[in-house]
């Protein structure tokens, strides 16, 4: 059994990124959220990356949140401040610019499933639990989960979550729109290697931009963002890779791109 | 109406500082670019870390038994 709390594995273009303390429902500890900011920066960089696909090792989740035990042990609020200023972990990961996927199973709680809504797409497996159950304990969630989940589902229906912090199965998790799709439980991490197999067909330069256009374009007037959609596809059909999907197109065959 | 008054009775048993913050952030959050929404996010967490009831939320929870909160 491997004892790192975050494995970091990659496979043909894949980055597989385990979190790995299935004994306390790989609760986000802060040993995990320094391994994590190693591993989103190695994953990066790393131009044998195409994609990321993050899960839960173990039977019972994805991740419960982050550490309660290890609430509280900041020296003060000043030096709490400093610290999430210093290290931004969730903006990173929001900023990274290749797909991220997100395998969920059992609990996705708090920490957890903001982890999950930092990345771009989410699967879920039938036995899947996600909710944000901050406010039963006096907080609020702090991992983007108050920002990310009115920009992912509805205000309305992120309101009635966040507010409420009930917890919601995988299904209707599909039906507000929080998980792209549902699979059984043994065919998840098939069905996300499948997803990410299928992405790394599609130009790589392409799917930056289009992440681009997407997430920038959402903090944008409509104008701007639309302006900014024509300068990314612009740029995206002078690339040596849009060039080749055309020539592909027009051949009847399989284009190969090349990330630039 | 009963599950109306079920929600509420739900939302009214959570801590009344951290839900009137939820509800800001959500709703002052969706009119900013998202890199000042996480700041705005983080510095409510930061403030609500000096709640008595957030001290009590986290001991209540690993005590396992119901938190009380005053709204504190």
């Amino acid at each position: 059994m491997d004892s790192r709390v975050l494995i970091y594995e990659k496979d043909g273009g894949i980055a597989w990124v385990t979190l790995n303390r299935p004994e306390v429902l790989n609760a986000l500890n802060m040993e995990m959220r320094d391994e994590l900011w190693q591993v989103l920066h190695a994953l990066q960089d790393d131009p044998d990356v195409a994609v990321a696909i993050f899960k839960g090792a173990g039977e019972g989740a994805f991740s419960a949140g982050a550490d309660i035990s290890e609430f509280g042990t900041a020296p003060s609020v000043v030096e709490a401040r400093r610290a999430r200023r210093e290290r931004d972990l969730w903006g990173y990961m929001l900023a990274i610019d290749k797909p991220l996927i997100a395998a969920i199973h059992g609990f996705a709680l708090g920490a957890g499933v903001e982890l999950s809504m930092c990345c771009d797409l989410r699967i879920a497996a039938e036995d899947a639990r996600l909710g944000l159950p901050e406010v039963s304990l006096a907080y609020i969630p702090s991992a983007g989960g108050t920002q990310l989940l009115p920009r992912t589902v509805s205000p309305g229906l992120a309101m009635g979550l966040i507010l409420s912090g009930d917890t919601i199965d995988a299904q209707e998790a599909l039906r507000i729109g929080l998980v792209q799709r549902v699979v059984p439980r043994q065919r998840l991490y098939a069905e996300a290697e499948t997803l990410a197999r299928q992405l790394m067909t599609r130009g790589p330069l392409a799917l930056r931009y289009a992440k681009e256009a997407v997430t920038q374009g959402l903090d944008l007037p409509l104008a701007e963002g639309l302006a900014l959609e024509a300068r990314l596809a612009r740029l995206a059909l002078a690339s040596r890779d849009g060039r080749e999907g055309l020539r592909a197109q027009r051949e009847g065959r399989a284009p190969q791109f090349l990330g630039v | 109406m009963a599950e109306a008054e079920a929600l509420a009775e739900r939302i009214a048993a959570r801590g009344p500082i951290a839900v009137r913050y939820a509800k800001e952030a959500v709703s002052k959050g969706l009119d900013m670019t998202l890199e000042q929404a996480l700041r705005f996010e983080t510095d409510l967490t930061i403030i609500l870390q000096t709640t008595e009831d957030r001290a009590e939320g986290v001991r209540a929870f690993l005590d396992k038994r119901p938190p009380e909160f005053y709204g504190r």
